[in-house]
Order: C-alpha cells, then sequence, then structure tokens
C-alpha cells in the first residue's frame, strides 16, 4: 500500500494534519505513507514518524516561468510540470488524502491516477468534487465560521475512515535539537530554573499581530514580577519587530530572530513556561511539545477553529458582537490595541496554574477583564477539543447555536449520537455561562426549531419529488414527467437556498446540501438521482437532528438551573 | 571550381596545423608560473596569474555564475586555463580570440588537446559558418576574459554588440510605446505601436489621447495663468504616474516614448530599475523645441528625425546613444483611396494642402490662389486663404487625409517655418507628409529639405520647388503633365513602400538598441512571444503537447495569457496537455493569491 498525503498549505496547516497522518499511520502501520509539503513544511514534516518520505512541493520554478510572459520558459514550465507529474505517477500511488483543500491539489490528485482519493478531489468530467462527510463539512465551516465550534486538526483527523482516534500534534525532538537548544540558552545566560517566557509577534497577516507595545509592556511586567527571561522568536524577515521590541525594553530580550531552526524553536519551547503568541505556526510548534500558549486573538482569528490544538492552552479576545464571522475582518484601531498587557497576564497566570488536567475552574469576574473574553483547552466528553469560557458570561444565541450545531455535527458526520457524552459535554459547558434565564433558552430553542422544522419539511419535499423521479425511470414514465420533476427540484434548491438567506442559522445546513450537490458525478440519472434522494434525506436528517438537539440544551439548560 | 567553404571555428588541432609556422610578437613574454604552468604577459598586460592560473581561472568561472546547462561562448582564448576549466564542468564551449599570436601559443600549449572549437577574428556574417550559427542558435551566455578586454576593447565591444543583435534580432519583445495627449507625435505613436505588434513583438500603446480634452478643458476653466498651470502640471503628473504603472506591469524589455508623452523626468529611471531599456523617439524640430536637452541624457536610447549639427548638441548634453530615426508611412493606413462622386466634389482639385497654417506656408501660399487649390487644417490666420479652406479650420485624420491626397492633382508640402517668407532652406526636419503621400500614391511637390535627396531621387520620385517662382512653374507643367505626374507618384509610392514604412523604423530601433543594450537585454532576460507552429518544432510529433497545439490556429500566441484562455480550470473533456495546462494554471492563481496576501 502507498499512500500520499498532499499538505502544500502553511507551516501551521502541516503540524495541524499530524493528528490525521498519525490516524493513517494506524489504520495503515504497513503502508509507505509519503507527504507533499512546501518547503516551509519540510522540517515539520522530516520530524514526524509517522511518514517515510517527504516531498517537497516546490512550485518557485514553475511559478517563475509561468509569470515570465515568455514562450521559452512556458514551454519549459510546461515540461517541467509533466516531468513532476510523471515522476509521481511512477510511485503508483493506491490512496491519495488530500488536506490541501484547492482546485490546484484536486487537479494534481486527479492527474496521478490514483485510485482512491479522499478529500478534494476532481471528478471524471473534471469537476471539483469534496469526497467525504468531513472535507464537505471543512467547506461548510470556512463559509459559517460562526457556528463552527470544532477545531481544524479534529476536522482533517476525521477525514481518514474508520481510523483509531489521535489527539496530539507530532513532532518528534532529537538529543541534537535539544542541546542546540541548551546551548543556545546558555550562550543567552538562561539558566535551567529560570521563568522563561516565548513571545512570537509576527502573524501571516497585519491585522493578526498584538501591538508589539503590547508584548513589551507584558515583558516589563514579566520582567519586574517573576525576572522572568524573554526571548523573542521569529524568522529574520521579522527581525523589525524586534528591534521595534528593543526601542521600547532595551536590553530586556534574547532575540533569536532567524537564529534558529524549526526543530530548534520547538526545543527552546521545551524550557518555556509559556509561549505567548498571536495565531502563527510557533503556536503548533509549541502545542506539539506541550509547551503552554497564550493565544492573542486578534484580528481576522478564528481560535476556535486555528487555535493550539492540546489541552492546557488558553486563548485571550477582545469580547465580540460578531464573533468569528467569516467575513468579519477588524480594522487594527478596531481591535488590535484593544487588547491590554495586564489582561493578557491575567490569562498566562490561569493558563499556568491550571495545567491539562481536569475542568477549568471559573475566574471571579473582574472589571478589569470586562471587555476582554478568556477561554481554556480541554478535550471535551465527546473527544473533540473545546475552548471554555473561564470567566462567566451570559450565554448569547449565537453561542447556543453553534453549541447546538457542535453536538448535532458530531452526532450525525460521527454514525450516531453518544446521548451520555452530549448530556455530560452540555453539561459541562453551560457551566461556563451566567445566563440568560430559561425563558430565554426556551424561545429560542422554540423560534430555532420552528426554523429548523421548516426546512426539514422543505427537505421531505425534496425527498418526494426525487423519489418520484426515481419511479419515472425506473418505469420508464414519461420523459415530459420527468422533465417536470426535475424543473420541480431545481425550484426547490432555489427555495431552499432563499430559505437559508431568511434563516441564517439554517445556513450551514443548506451550504452542506449545496457542497454535497455540487459533488455529484457521473451522469448516470439514476445515480445522479439516488444520490440527490440520500442529499435531501441527510438535510432532513439534519434538520430534525437541530430541532432535537435545541430541545437537548433548552433540557439542560434547565436541568443547570 | 566548387565555392570553397569558409570554415571559422576549427579544433585546437586543425588551429595547431594552420598556425604552425606563426611567428610571436615581440611583446608577448611566455613565462612560467610558481605552479609550473605556463604563464602569459602581453603588452604589458598579465594574461594570467604568476602564481597560479589554474586557479585563477576558476575564480573567473566562480564569479562569473554561468548556468550549467547553457553553452559559453568565451571571448579571448588566452593560453586557455578557463577554457579548459569550462570544458571540466561539463560546459559546450567556443572560443573567440580577436590576437592569432595569442591563439598559436594556446593551441600549442594547454589549450592543444581540449575539445572545443576555435575562431580568430571578428565574427563571420550570420550563413557563412554553419557550426558558428549553431552553436549562437543555442543561445550560450558569455565570458569575457578579462585581460583580453582589457586589450582588445574594441573588438570586445564590438563583438558583444555583433552578438546581442545576431542573439536579439529573431526575438519577439515586449514592447510599451507611450504616445502624446495631442499633436503631431500622436499618430506616428500609434504607427509606430502597430508597426511593432505586426513585427510580432507583444505591443502594449499607452494612449493619452483621451486625456486631451479634460486637459483642454482644465485649461479653459481656470483663468488665472498660475493655478491654470499647476492645475495642468498636476493633471500630467498623474498621468505620468499611470503611465508608468501600466508600463510597470507590462514589465516590457523596451520602452519606447514619443515626444510630447506625459512622463516625467525621472520615468526612465524608475523603469530602468525594472531592467526596460527606455527610448524615447524626439519626432520635433530641435530647433523649435529645446526641451530635448533636459530628455535626450536620461533616456538609454534617443532617437531623433535630425541627422548632423543636432548630433553633436545631444553628445555635448551627455546623452550616450542617439541614432537618426527618420518618421515615415504605415501602408495599412496610408494608401490609395477610391472617392466616391460626392467625395471627388468634396476633395478633387489641382493643388491641395493638408497642414497647419504656419507663417512660410501661409507667406508662399498666397500666391497660388489663381489654382483651383483646396486647404485642410488649422490655424490659417490669413484673411485670403481662410476662403480656400471647403471645412473651414478643422482638424483631419488619416482617414480623411487619404481622401484629400486621392483627390488632389498635386498635393503640396512645405515645411514649417515661422520666420521664412517661404522655403527654409536650412530646414532638415523631414516631415511625415512627403511619405503619407506617396504611401496614398499621391503626386507631390516639396521643399528640398536637407536630407530628402538621400531618400528620394527628385528627378523621378519627387519634384522639388525652392521658392514660390519654381513652384508655380512646376505646377504648371505637372498639371499639364498627367502622365509624369503618375509615373513619378508610382515610383515614390514605390520607393516608400520599400524603404520608409514604420515596420522598417521599428526594426532599425531594435537595431540600435540591441548593439548598444543587447547585453543588458540578454541578461534580464527575452520573453520571447513563440507562435504554436514554433514551439511545435521543438516538440516530438507523437507528444501530447504537440497534439494539442497542432489543433490550435498555426499563429496562436504560445504564452501564458493565450494558453490559459484555452484551458477552461473545471468541466468537460480535456486531452493530457491540456490537462497539465489546466494544472499550471491553478497554480499560478495560487501563487499568485499568496503572493498578493504576503504584499
Amino acid at each position: 500500500m502507498r499512500i500520499l498525503i498532499l499538505q502544500t498549505t502553511r507551516m501551521g496547516d502541516v503540524l495541524q494534519t499530524t493528528p490525521m497522518i498519525h490516524m493513517v499511520r494506524l489504520k495503515y502501520p504497513d503502508a509507505h505513507i509519503a507527504l507533499m509539503v512546501r518547503k516551509m513544511g519540510k522540517a515539520i514534516a522530516d520530524r514526524n514518524p509517522d511518514i517515510d518520505e517527504t516531498i517537497v512541493y516546490d512550485e518557485d520554478e514553475l511559478y517563475l516561468h509561468l509569470t515570465s510572459d515568455d514562450s521559452n520558459r512556458l514551454l519549459q514550465a510546461y515540461q517541467l510540470a509533466e516531468a513532476q507529474i510523471e515522476e509521481l505517477r511512477t510511485q503508483n500511488y493506491d490512496i491519495v488524502f488530500n488536506v490541501t483543500h484547492s482546485v490546484g491539489s484536486a487537479m494534481l490528485a486527479k492527474l496521478l491516477n490514483v485510485p482512491e482519493v479522499h478529500g478534494a478531489c476532481l471528478s471524471s468530467d473534471w469537476q471539483f468534487i469534496l469526497r467525504g462527510a468531513w472535507t464537505n463539512y471543512f467547506f461548510t465551516s470556512v463559509f459559517s465560521r460562526e457556528y463552527n465550534d470544532l477545531n481544524l486538526c479534529d476536522i482533517s483527523r476525521n477525514i481518514v475512515p474508520e481510523a483509531p482516534p489521535s489527539q496530539e500534534l507530532r513532532f518528534a525532538l532529537t538529543e541534537e535539537d535539544r542541546q542546540a537548544a541548551q546551548d543556545l540558552l546558555e550562550a543567552s545566560s538562561i539558566l535551567p530554573d529560570d521563568f522563561v517566557v516565548c513571545f512570537q509577534m509576527g502573524a501571516s497577516e497585519n491585522n493578526k499581530r498584538w501591538p508589539v507595545e503590547r508584548f513589551a509592556a507584558l515583558a516589563r511586567i514579566l520582567i519586574d514580577s517573576h525576572h522572568a527571561k524573554i526571548l523573542l522568536l521569529g524568522v529574520n524577515e521579522e527581525q523589525y519587530l524586534g528591534d521595534r521590541f528593543e526601542e521600547l525594553l532595551p536590553d530586556s530580550a534574547v532575540h533569536l530572530f532567524g537564529k534558529t531552526s524549526i526543530a530548534q524553536v520547538a526545543a527552546v519551547l521545551t524550557h518555556a513556561r509559556m509561549l505567548v503568541t498571536n495565531d502563527t505556526g510557533t503556536m503548533h510548534i509549541a502545542a506539539s511539545v506541550n509547551c503552554p500558549i497564550t493565544l492573542v486573538s486578534v484580528g481576522n482569528v478564528h481560535y476556535r477553529e486555528t487555535g493550539p490544538y492540546g489541552a492546557g492552552h488558553g486563548a485571550i479576545e477582545t469580547r465580540r458582537v460578531d464573533m468569528g464571522r467569516s467575513d468579519f475582518v477588524p480594522t487594527a484601531k478596531d481591535e488590535q490595541n484593544r487588547i491590554e498587557a495586564s489582561q493578557v497576564l491575567t490569562a498566562m497566570h490561569y493558563v499556568q496554574d491550571h495545567g491539562q488536567d481536569g475542568v477549568p475552574p471559573l475566574l471571579e469576574d473582574d472589571p478589569a477583564l470586562a471587555d476582554v473574553d478568556i477561554y481554556m483547552t480541554r478535550f471535551a466528553p465527546d473527544g473533540f477539543l473545546q475552548f471554555y469560557p473561564v470567566i462567566r458570561r451570559v450565554l448569547s444565541e449565537r453561542d447556543f447555536l453553534r453549541i447546538a450545531y457542535r453536538t448535532m455535527w458530531l452526532g450525525h458526520l460521527s454514525g450516531g449520537s453518544q446521548p451520555e457524552q452530549e448530556v455530560a459535554g452540555l453539561d459541562q459547558m453551560f457551566r461556563h455561562f451566567s445566563g440568560p434565564d430559561q425563558k430565554c433558552i426556551e424561545d429560542w430553542a422554540a423560534a430555532y426549531g420552528t426554523q429548523f422544522a421548516g426546512l426539514a419539511a422543505l427537505s421531505k419535499r425534496g425527498i418526494v419529488t426525487t423519489e418520484a423521479l426515481i419511479m419515472n425511470r425506473d418505469n420508464r414514465g414519461s420523459i415530459d414527467e420527468a422533465k417536470t420533476l426535475v424543473s420541480q427540484l431545481m425550484a426547490l434548491d432555489e427555495e431552499g437556498r432563499v430559505y437559508g438567506e431568511v434563516n441564517q442559522a439554517c445556513r450551514p445546513l443548506i451550504l452542506m446540501a449545496r457542497f454535497e450537490r455540487d459533488n455529484l458525478e457521473g451522469a448516470d440519472v439514476m445515480v445522479l438521482a439516488t444520490t440527490t434522494l440520500n442529499i435531501y434525506r441527510a438535510c432532513a436528517t439534519r434538520s430534525e437532528l437541530m430541532v432535537e438537539k435545541l430541545d437537548l440544551l433548552k433540557t439542560r439548560w434547565n436541568a443547570r438551573s | 571550381m566548387g565555392t570553397m567553404e569558409f570554415t571559422y571555428l576549427q579544433s585546437p588541432a586543425a588551429w595547431q596545423a594552420a598556425l604552425a609556422d606563426h611567428p610571436c610578437a615581440d611583446d608577448i613574454e611566455l613565462g612560467e608560473s610558481r605552479t609550473g604552468s605556463p604563464t602569459l604577459r602581453v603588452g604589458g598586460i598579465q594574461f594570467h596569474s604568476r602564481y597560479n592560473p589554474e586557479q585563477e581561472a576558476q575564480r573567473l568561472l566562480d564569479s562569473a555564475k554561468l548556468d550549467e546547462k547553457t553553452p559559453v561562448l568565451v571571448v579571448g582564448s588566452g593560453l586557455g586555463y578557463h577554457v579548459i576549466a569550462l570544458r571540466e564542468h561539463g560546459h559546450d564551449v567556443v572560443v573567440i580570440e580577436p590576437d592569432k599570436d595569442i591563439l598559436a601559443l594556446a593551441v600549442r600549449g594547454p589549450l592543444g588537446t581540449i575539445d572545443c572549437l576555435l575562431g580568430l577574428g571578428e565574427l563571420p556574417d550570420a550563413g557563412d559558418d554553419a557550426a558558428l550559427d549553431n552553436f549562437l542558435a543555442r543561445e550560450p551566455q558569455l565570458l569575457i576574459h578579462p585581460p583580453t578586454a582589457q586589450r582588445h576593447g574594441e573588438f570586445v565591444a564590438k563583438l558583444q554588440a555583433t552578438l546581442s543583435v545576431r542573439s536579439l534580432e529573431d526575438k519577439h519583445m515586449n514592447v510599451a510605446v507611450v504616445g502624446p495627449m495631442y499633436g503631431g507625435s500622436l499618430p506616428i505613436a500609434e504607427y509606430l505601436a502597430h508597426a511593432f505588434a505586426r513585427l510580432g513583438h507583444n505591443t502594449r500603446y499607452i494612449n493619452h489621447e483621451d486625456a486631451w480634452p479634460l486637459y483642454e478643458k482644465i485649461s479653459a476653466t481656470v483663468t488665472g495663468e498660475k493655478p491654470a498651470a499647476q492645475l495642468t502640471d498636476y493633471f500630467t503628473n498623474f498621468l505620468s504616474e499611470w503611465t508608468y504603472a501600466q508600463v510597470a506591469e507590462f514589465n516590457p524589455e523596451i520602452c519606447i516614448v514619443l515626444a510630447q508623452a506625459p512622463v516625467a523626468p525621472n520615468f526612465p529611471e524608475r523603469l530602468r530599475a525594472n531592467g526596460t531599456i527606455t527610448a524615447f523617439w524626439y519626432v520635433e524640430n530641435w530647433r523649435h523645441l529645446p526641451y530635448w536637452r533636459t530628455t535626450a541624457p536620461h533616456y538609454d536610447y534617443f532617437f531623433h528625425i535630425q541627422p548632423g549639427e543636432f548630433e553633436e548638441k545631444l553628445d555635448a548634453v551627455g546623452c550616450q546613444h542617439h541614432a537618426h530615426v527618420q518618421t515615415a508611412c504605415d501602408p495599412q493606413r496610408h494608401g490609395p483611396t477610391t472617392l466616391s462622386e460626392e467625395e471627388q466634389g468634396q476633395y478633387g482639385c489641382d493643388l491641395s494642402f493638408a497642414g497647419a497654417g504656419y507663417y512660410n506656408r501661409i507667406e508662399i501660399f498666397k500666391g497660388l490662389g489663381d489654382y483651383n487649390f483646396k486647404i485642410w487644417g488649422v490655424n490659417w490666420s490669413d484673411r485670403y486663404l481662410r476662403r480656400l479652406l471647403p471645412e473651414g479650420e478643422k482638424r483631419f485624420d488619416a482617414e480623411v487625409f487619404m481622401k484629400i491626397v486621392a483627390g488632389s492633382a498635386i498635393n503640396l508640402n512645405l515645411h514649417s517655418s515661422s520666420t521664412h517668407n517661404g522655403v527654409d532652406p536650412a530646414c532638415d526636419a523631414i516631415n511625415p507628409r512627403v511619405f503619407e503621400i506617396a504611401a496614398a500614391g499621391g503626386f507631390q511637390l516639396c521643399d528640398p529639405c536637407v536630407g530628402l535627396d538621400k531618400l528620394f531621387d527628385f528627378d523621378t520620385e519627387l519634384p522639388v520647388y525652392r521658392d514660390l517662382r519654381e513652384l508655380r512653374e512646376k505646377i504648371d507643367y505637372y498639371l499639364a503633365h498627367p502622365e509624369e505626374r503618375q509615373a513619378m507618384a508610382t515610383a515614390a509610392q514605390t520607393r516608400v513602400l520599400a524603404e520608409h514604412t514604420y515596420e522598417l523604423r521599428a526594426k532599425d530601433m531594435l537595431r540600435h538598441i540591441f548593439s548598444a543594450h543587447g547585453a543588458k537585454l540578454i541578461k534580464r532576460g527575452i520573453r520571447a512571444v513563440h507562435s504554436v507552429t514554433e514551439i511545435k518544432k521543438r516538440l516530438e510529433e507523437d507528444s501530447d503537447l504537440y497534439q494539442w497545439l497542432d489543433a490550435l490556429p498555426p499563429e496562436t500566441p504560445f504564452t501564458y495569457e493565450v494558453m490559459s484562455q484555452l484551458t477552461p480550470p473545471l468541466g468537460g473533456e480535456r486531452g493530457p496537455a491540456e490537462a497539465i495546462f489546466a494544472y499550471m494554471c491553478q497554480v499560478k492563481l495560487n501563487a499568485d493569491a499568496i503572493t498578493r496576501m504576503i504584499r
């Protein structure tokens, strides 16, 4: 068995894929597993004990040829691409897991003529399709982030069907890495018992950066109160952040910009009490070596989705009304400067004090924390990562729906509800909220229940119409009647789309159905009709499940009271 | 007896035989280095290290950063240490040596047994030596032996220029042409851009014609001189920035700016930073407009229409590369046309003039009022002449001009002057009208502008006049001899179509640019544009790509822009080559998105 895993996105994404890769290894212990990554992901791939081969996907040369506007170089690009594809074809892979999720990666998987492709791929008629319920869920979550409660690691690991679970990021340190880190710390006069705090002040986008001024203020407090040794991590290109830090707080931190390999950063992080970071690849490295993390989640960051994977990490965020909305990109003025160093310090202390085990206790409400939310990670009773609020707030309508969705999706996508887990999970989560009153919860459950019941009814009309179409084809009935039924189904799709616009809470289910419909493969009318029928059935089931879960939430909230 | 075949390139052994008895010049000192290898000093220049020539050769190669897969043309053999090092690295090598003495020493010494080809002296013309032609066709990289360049600087510079021209002349370039908002250079810019495009170059014409009405409106709506000037300056600066953005995005190898184009003085410097060669075509009379002084030194090449004194002036202001490139005709715009009956009434006449009413034209044309004479154009301030304007003061385009020519028995041409009463005997700025009338098959009488006799035969193609009296005599004569008129018009037309088209001017410009800046262009890398037919020649007939390209129209450009249009990303059936192209397009789109994000 030869397996190829395509993960050609960023370094952090490669690390977030490692639980999934481990599941592939557990399912296929004797397989040859190759992982295709970009250059930036190679250092991660090389330290992954589950893979046999790293293939570096380097598009630089191809891209330079393609952007040259030169016929000769276009020919070179073609020959290069042709040779790359041919070389991969000769590897005769049996399975491809495509977790890159792009059209380009789907095309590559298609061009390799591999018999079994999971994730994003192309149909025989070159349509972009998403194979697997969890792959479809991934895309649904991207377009309705406000209702997504699942971490990317959990989503991607479930793309591997029927495999033993894995709940850890995988990054194997060597003795050389540890020694190099030790040498580096010694050279910086850092002793084993020192209170080491690492900062990663960079981020892929400006809006995701907590200001250097705040990091410097936090460093000042940490140095004054804990005699902390501050290490600034980053690549060469982030040195300018260090320069600014130095201006603000001279001679107070060890600058490691560009001085360490990825593995050495990981080894350095094993010595740290904490990493304070923006949403970065370094954060995932820290998670992989169990370094406690405080994520300062600013800008267009969805910490539930991309935050640190593992128990015992914290995240702090400005309180948001529209938290998680996928099109919400706060401006620098709006958000970057709002979180104070003292608030992050509180989050750090919390993370430091409450480790990885046990139910995260609640923080006393404090006016100084009024405009932030702090979260702590644990694996919930359902086995998936959960960010628990540590300051009790009033449950919002959006929280209510997101929790209901989590319960529904996990039951549905995992092949059946686990009632005891669900109850335990809800009870645990609801302890972290202070309100609203039972009446409010009942009103929400009733109002949204009606919306989902409406969607279920709409889906059932689809079921009836599709069944009629199948019967018509089975009995070689009138073509005119078949055409009428197809027209009715098309009208129903449009009605569903409009329903999603009017009833926004239902959008994830409608999106999911749309993705599934877009994935219809082949031209056989009966196959298409049968698949369509299954999509309507699934949508009806999910809608009814949502009604059921909303009711369960209401019941558990009542029990809490 | 057959023709003896010329062989410029020969093996070291062949040269050894040919130069066996060749004596060495007195200024050549052959010695021994510390490593025991021979070393050389010529005319006081140390050709090889006295300590370690082999190590020195290796350093030369290291610093040259040569591409391993591309052959190397070495200029200057010396004793051949660098050639030996190149061969040891697996390079395919041809060596050109200017000095017979040194070549003789080299082939008798270290170079004697090396597998390479050697040539002596200046390069033969293309087609004279098949081995050399084949080698140059592989676009070799150049390695110049520094002491050879020091001793034979002129030879090396000329060789570089020749190689550049030979290497680049069949390449399709990306050329930007920047036009003005208004004026005589506006149509020329357009003709030039079309000419480059017809020659197969990927051409972008930056047309500012649409900006002129707004520019005029600004001037008309603000009456204060200072604020009006400030506003038009802002507007011109904006146009300059816009032009820069367009050209920079197109990223051409060459950008040619026409006279009066709205670009800032630092425009060429900014483009140069991206490796674009900039040129300016000054289709103005330098004696009338002085802005060439501040423009010419900034451009990599400065083209003008007046040879002679102007060239000395350009040297004096520090313009390093300039050349005389005359205006011309565009056969697609300037050609014979047949007039309808109505048009015949409108344009038909014995005499016509189409152009602006400069002082000398007004003065001389006042003496032609007794002919069937029609004048077209603007600025005809003289009350007497204004009655000859059938449509009053009105600008005309090339299409109307061709009708004017078609309707006139005799087309008058007179080069403008604001100071002469008639013909300016010193005028050397030949106007485009000369070529355009000829291309349209019109018969013209012209003043003998300096240099015009080098372009036309005055007796058989283009009769000239020096004053009103002579003009009237010739008008009378030629009106009475229509066959002669026709014969001369046909001869002039044949001449311009063969020698004076914008396509030929464009080729001239490129030749000049390649000669002076070819090395820079080669170093930058030429974005060649080939048709699918040309690309097919490099492919096996049974290859997937050949099969796909074979189904496309033969002239389809093999460029990303075109090919990506032919490969929809999703849906439908596709062959293997199309599938790879679709994949490549996705790679580019993804990388574009990442690049945008990083920026």
